[in-house]
């Protein structure tokens, strides 16, 4: 239970899923959850361009995947399409790209196959919420 | 094995007053907009071969170069290598905005200076981006190899040891910027 938080944001960089699962973690407006995800996207782009490791040498550089700090984590998976998953976990998580893939395909099942769901625009479906939340609690 | 590749030290003012690299492979010190490659090269071996000479210690590998440097410039004018100042306005911009959200998340502000949420790195799959600000509001960001997990320790030493007694100690420091090469003799010691 020590996932404390997640967003989704789409190829845009735009918000779509925002949803907090304990409250260890600061309680953010709307508007502050937006400019968020932005800003993330943003660094994000920027961190492949300023790595000091050649496209040569190193292989390509898939932006970043984890945030350290002092009292939490911050996960980041991207999609082949552009989607981001992130997640703010305790500092004890190492690895979390296995629940942010099974995320994704949650993601995928309960919103891309959605004949109702406009694409890029925000997740409103009550299916995803309660898988997400199984999900969340299982690991 | 820790790999490190380069180290940027940013003052209050948001400017770089120190950069050095190790082993960067796509160095924004020899990236020159508009010039043939090997003029590029010749530039950096002229700029090394002239900090060799200041050196009189006998080293290994010879010194990197270290920007900004008041070495080259000729007096009166500064010489601006503008892709290195871009590259290193995008570096500040990246760790300051990633020293925000995380502020923000932990619900803690202050760009003022002390890091109060805790940023400590980020990683890529590439490389690691290893950051620390002092209370006053200078910031070390030192890039690695992805498997270091931290170099807190290391960084906060560099400022403690390092920063505060051979730059803020000087009495030829002045806050704005040109690091002088003072840092430079003694880091080597490390």
């Amino acid at each position: 239970m020590a996932i404390h938080s997640v967003f989704i944001i789409n190829k845009a960089g735009g918000l779509i899923y925002n949803r907090d699962y304990s409250t260890n973690i600061a309680k953010l407006s709307s508007n502050e959850a937006l400019i968020l995800a932005g800003t993330f996207h943003g660094i994000h782009a920027l961190a492949s361009r300023i790595s000091p490791v050649s496209r040569s040498e190193g292989g390509k550089d898939t932006g970043i995947q984890t945030i350290d700090t002092a009292n939490f984590r911050i996960h980041c998976y991207q999609t082949a399409t552009g989607i981001k998953f992130i997640a703010v976990t305790d500092p004890s998580y190492m690895q979390l790209s296995d629940v942010l893939a099974r995320m994704y395909g949650l993601y995928s099942d309960y919103a891309l196959k959605n004949p109702f769901h406009n694409l890029e625009m925000p997740v409103r479906s009550e299916l995803f919420d309660t898988k997400l939340q199984q999900l969340i609690q299982s690991s | 094995m820790t790999i490190i590749y380069n180290i940027y030290i940013f003052d209050r003012h948001c400017e770089c007053i120190f950069y050095t690299e190790w082993a960067s492979q796509n160095s924004p010190l020899t990236a020159r907009s508009g010039q043939s490659a090997d003029a590029a090269t010749a530039q950096t071996t002229a700029r090394g071969a002239s900090s060799d000479a200041q050196d009189r210690r006998s080293l290994d590998q010879p010194r990197p170069t270290v920007w900004p440097s008041s070495a080259n410039s000729t007096h009166g004018s500064l010489q601006r290598n503008l892709p290195m100042e871009e590259h290193a306005k995008l570096v500040y911009g990246v760790a300051f905005s990633t020293r925000n959200i995380v502020n923000k998340l932990a619900g803690k502000d202050g760009p003022q200076g002390g890091n109060p949420g805790g940023f400590m790195s980020f990683a890529t799959n590439t490389y690691r981006m290893h950051y620390y600000e002092s209370p006053t509001g200078v910031k070390f960001i030192l890039n690695t190899d992805p498997g270091t997990t931290s170099m807190q320790q290391v960084l906060e030493m560099i400022y403690r040891n390092i920063y505060v007694e051979y730059v803020t100690k000087n009495p030829l420091f002045n806050p704005n910027p040109a690091k002088s090469t003072p840092i430079e003799n003694d880091y080597f010691r490390a």
